[in-house]
């Protein structure tokens, strides 16, 4: 809105309309939750007629006092009958500075200094834009496009803000301004709504902030989390961005960073959306299905009490999908990661029962045995970490201990020659020990 | 993003023939069926060869590709997994890399109108990516590609980071980054340094090595293996300073090579532009280096031609990229050989991407120029980062005779062999380990203390040397004066600096000797109980 240097600065009564309008337009855009900003305005205007002419009247008694100077003010009088008419004006361009061409802007810029945006101003006018990028997408296209150039701008800002730029670091009150204002109302979901509509640069700036948004403090609290609280269902939208490659990177990323509080990765586990992750984990696109299994890692590793949680509670549904869509996949990438984050998951300490329910299962123990046998080095020692556990589990159920029997020569075979490319004296010793363990085994019933 | 019109499966695609070659990636001409065959290059990369976090490092690689969109970088139609095998598909670059183009048509060196086109194009790449908060941290000729119609492409994020997404679980923001990365001629100091972290202007410093590549064939050292390369930038600045009372800055490299091309008889004249371009990007002090905002306003880049002028003054008469890809392992010299679109093993992250030039012979008056110093063993004067060290070492070892197109080499159990053979050729007096970076952790005491020592030692050399330099310096200084005295300043705070890190490495090493006498305890005890 830096149009509203329209007024020729000799004219004084433009000049006070200047500054009226410039206050006057933070609330006024602020208080207008969507595009209705066109329809209030005719409400607004006696408004802001009363508050100039009450500006005037206060103006006029000061000059009162002070009669007699050389002051641009003396011409006060005799305007102020006029003022009205001003404030009819002053409005009829506030409403054309709305739909005005940036190129106007610019030769305007040089008369009047505008101030610095504050980053709750920024914030608003990312919100009034995304609000129009929302419902006016069919509109002319030469106004759209002028308007989405405004609004990349307007997120770069909000970019730098948060990030610093070349010049100087973030400030930590701007950013808590700045972060407040964004979660005042539904700007994050517009940002989410409308990331499709903005080109890749704006949609990166655009991720980058959301990103940014969800580690930024206001009195320590971590405001961010708060509101996905109470919007839960910007996930849903964020995790649907995999089934659209456009934005599954975007969206991704910013899902990622959705999940660091502790309550959203809750939910995100019990949805219905963790069965859609099977799936996602082996599109074709590399870049996407490997975005999806960071975000499932990372659901599944981040939290330790919600996963525990999670795993017990949807152990059984979890561990079949996870045993016949992943560790069997015919896609070597998908088995490799998937094996990797078994690992990770059952010897986390935190996980214990869990693994002590895997490692009782002979189907699972028959996974990881063919895993063993898989010419890739990565997943036979990947196989390895959890295979272990089958073989150090003091309790083996009389099943695993025949299959292990069954097998005990071919094991024994192949860990004699077992080894990782580079020496690794803990996996030496957790071999030792699993090759002790299989080396003593006795069948259960013939005590 | 563009990616959604190729198909994501192999049976699109023909693979034609192979352009370059790395460790665990080969790239080939192809052509995609689906689109009137069109041609492609497709990157295919081993996902089963390699350290464990080579995904995260081909993730950050794939999403950096197709996230990014500017004319002058190379990035992704799309790509997926056949097998074990990533194929990344990418447009075909049919002129192939400037570093295969140089040694196939100009091994000593292009005219500088290209260059300063060629760089130019470059440099916009770099500042886009610097804008999108990312670093390349591998700029060298053989990243950058060139097409028929003279458009250039920098390629290769196999290493580049960004610093919106930490590398690691590295909760902080920050734009520094302390993973050694890179090809050692190529490498900024602060890099080698890298306990001091390192930011954008370390790809600056890569770019001024690599117009000195341009305009000479080949980078600045790399007679020397990359190693030794990275021991001599170490203790260059002592050298450098003293000899800048004649000469502001670093021109000494242009002087340098100058000298060795008149010795060649291969007169060239270089524009003062250029000269003065190449000189601010390598400054010691990164902060004193440009932007890449900035050197786009430098005079040097002022008068740049259109491409065409590429496609008339270098790209006519260049033998096709598969033609050059044959060649080169017959042909000796001229620095090793073809890259093809993209040559490496993008995976080899943080520990290393060394590339093997040899064949070059010490050439005597060089050694007097780029003195080497006569120590065992040369390492980082930081003790964080001896460990990298230790690994690039060995594989810097520089390699003769194999000239394959595996320009960089990871840590591999294979290349132990070779590396031995090359240390029996005598080269040089480097201790050569294979200690990797996991290697170095889990070492036993036993080995890590005779290390230390042979370390503490290079370094109480380096400081001897220090010393001397700076005894010369106050010798033959007397009437110079301001520079003087600030120069003294300087070279005291080094030895200063060098002298806590000795003592820290002396502490260290007590330390280590300690736990070592321990395990050695622990050993006996262990020993003893068996056998009772």
């Amino acid at each position: 809105m830096d149009s509203r240097c329209q007024f020729r600065p000799d004219w004084w009564p433009g000049r006070l309309m200047q500054q009226l309008l410039t206050n006057y337009s933070a609330r006024f855009m602020s208080s207008s939750p969507s595009s209705a900003i066109y329809y209030q305005l005719d409400r607004r205007v006696s408004t802001i007629v009363r508050l100039i002419t009450v500006e005037s009247e206060l103006k006029s008694q000061q000059q009162e006092k002070g009669k007699g100077e050389e002051n641009p003010r003396s011409r006060f009088g005799p305007v102020l009958v006029q003022t009205e008419l001003v404030a009819q004006e002053a409005l009829l361009w506030f409403v054309g500075c709305l739909s005005k061409k940036k190129k106007k802007k610019k030769k305007m810029k040089g008369l009047f200094k505008s101030k610095p945006k504050t980053p709750a101003e920024v914030v608003r006018q990312t919100r009034d834009l995304l609000v129009y990028a929302d419902m006016n997408w069919n509109s002319r296209e030469t106004k759209r496009e002028e308007k989405m150039a405004e609004l990349s701008k307007l997120i770069r800002e909000l970019k730098s803000i948060l990030y610093g730029n070349s010049e100087s670091e973030p400030v930590t009150e701007a950013c808590a301004q700045l972060t407040q204002e964004f979660f005042k109302e539904n700007t994050l979901r517009l940002l989410i709504i409308c990331l499709p509509k903005l080109n890749l640069e704006a949609r990166k700036d655009a991720t980058q902030v959301v990103a940014n948004l969800q580690r930024q403090q206001v009195h320590s609290r971590l405001i961010a989390s708060d509101h996905l609280e109470a919007n839960k269902d910007l996930m849903d939208i964020l995790i649907s961005g995999y089934e659209n490659m456009d934005i599954a990177l975007h969206y991704g990323a910013m899902l990622r960073e959705c999940i660091r509080h502790q309550s959203i990765a809750r939910y995100v586990l019990e949805s219905d959306h963790m069965k859609k992750f099977f799936d996602y984990i082996q599109l074709p696109n590399f870049d996407i299905a490997s975005d999806a299994s960071a975000t499932f890692k990372e659901l599944l590793t981040r939290h330790k009490s919600t996963v525990a949680e999670f795993l017990t509670k949807n152990y059984d549904w979890f561990f079949a999908e996870f045993n016949s869509k992943l560790l069997e996949s015919p896609n070597y990438i998908t088995r490799r990661q998937a094996i990797k984050l078994l690992g990770d998951m059952l010897l986390d300490r935190s996980n214990s029962s869990v693994m002590m329910r895997y490692v009782s299962s002979k189907d699972n123990l028959r996974i990881m045995m063919n895993l063993l046998r898989e010419s890739s080095k990565n997943i036979q020692i990947e196989a390895f970490h959890v295979f272990k556990l089958f073989a150090a589990n003091q309790n083996k159920p009389p099943e695993i201990v025949s299959i292990l029997i069954a097998n005990r020569s071919k094991l024994l075979r192949f860990f004699s020659d077992f080894k990782m490319d580079k020496e690794n004296e803990q996996f030496e010793a957790d071999k030792a020990q699993v090759i002790k363990e299989i080396a003593a085994l006795e069948p259960r019933d013939r005590p | 993003m563009g990616s959604c019109m190729y198909p994501v499966e192999r049976g699109a695609y023909k693979l034609l023939s192979e352009i370059g070659n790395g460790v665990s990636a080969v790239v080939y001409k192809a052509q995609c069926l689906p689109l009137n065959s069109t041609v492609v290059a497709i990157k295919v990369i081993d996902l089963d060869r390699s350290r464990p976090n080579l995904l995260d490092d081909v993730r950050r690689e794939t999403k950096a590709m197709s996230l990014l969109s500017h004319p002058n970088i190379l990035t992704a139609h799309c790509s997926f997994t056949v097998g074990r095998h990533l194929w990344v598909v990418m447009p075909f670059m049919a002129a192939g890399s400037l570093h295969s183009i140089l040694s196939s048509s100009f091994p000593l060196g292009l005219p500088e109108p290209s260059i300063a086109l060629l760089l130019k194009h470059t440099l916009l790449a770099l500042h886009y990516l610097h804008a999108q908060g990312l670093l390349h941290r591998d700029i060298k000729a053989s990243n950058i590609l060139l097409d028929s119609n003279g458009s250039i492409k920098l390629a290769d994020f196999g290493v580049s980071a960004s610093i919106y997404e930490p590398l690691s679980s590295a909760a902080t923001f920050s734009p520094f980054f302390n993973d050694l990365v890179g090809t050692p001629y190529w490498m900024a100091p602060e890099v080698i340094h890298s306990h001091v972290g390192y930011g954008f202007k370390a790809d600056i410093w890569s770019f001024g090595i690599t117009a000195l590549e341009l305009a000479h064939g080949r980078p600045p050292l790399s007679h020397l293996p990359p190693s030794k390369s990275l021991v001599i930038r170490i203790t260059n600045r002592f050298r450098l300073n003293h000899d800048d009372h004649y000469h502001h800055h670093q021109y000494q490299y242009l002087d340098d090579e100058d000298a060795k091309k008149k010795n060649k008889k291969n007169k060239k004249k270089f524009s003062k532009a250029f000269k003065d371009m190449v000189a601010s990007c390598l400054v010691q002090d990164p902060s004193k280096r440009p932007s890449a905002e900035k050197l786009l306003k430098h005079p040097f880049f002022k008068t740049c031609k259109s491409p065409d002028h590429l496609v008339r003054h270098v790209l006519q008469g260049l033998p096709i990229i598969e033609e050059r890809l044959k060649e080169s392992p017959l042909h000796p010299p001229p620095p090793s050989s073809v890259d093809g679109d993209d040559d490496d093993d993008n995976g080899s992250g943080e520990v290393t991407k060394i590339r093997r030039i040899s064949g070059w012979n010490f050439n005597e008056d060089v050694f007097e120029l780029n003195p080497v110093f006569p120590c065992d063993k040369k390492e980082d004067p930081s003790p964080i980062t001896s460990s990298f060290y230790s690994s690039s070492f060995l594989e810097g070892g520089g390699k003769d005779g194999d000239r394959k197109r595996d320009d960089r080499v990871k840590v591999k159990e294979e290349e132990k062999k070779k590396d031995d053979e090359i240390h029996e050729k005598g080269n040089e007096e480097e201790e050569v380990e294979e200690v990797g970076l996991l290697g170095w952790k889990s070492r036993t005491a036993e080995t890590l203390g005779p290390e230390l020592i042979s370390l503490l030692n290079s370094l109480s050399l380096e400081k001897e040397m220090v010393m001397n330099l700076l005894e010369s310096c106050r010798g033959e200084g007397m009437g110079i004066g301001d520079w003087e005295e600030e120069r003294e300043q300087r070279l005291a705070d080094m030895v200063g600096k060098l002298q806590r890190t000795v003592d820290g490495l002396t502490i260290q090493l007590k330390g280590e000797s300690a736990k070592n006498a321990a395990l050695e305890k622990e050993l006996q005890g262990l020993k003893d109980k068996n056998l009772t």
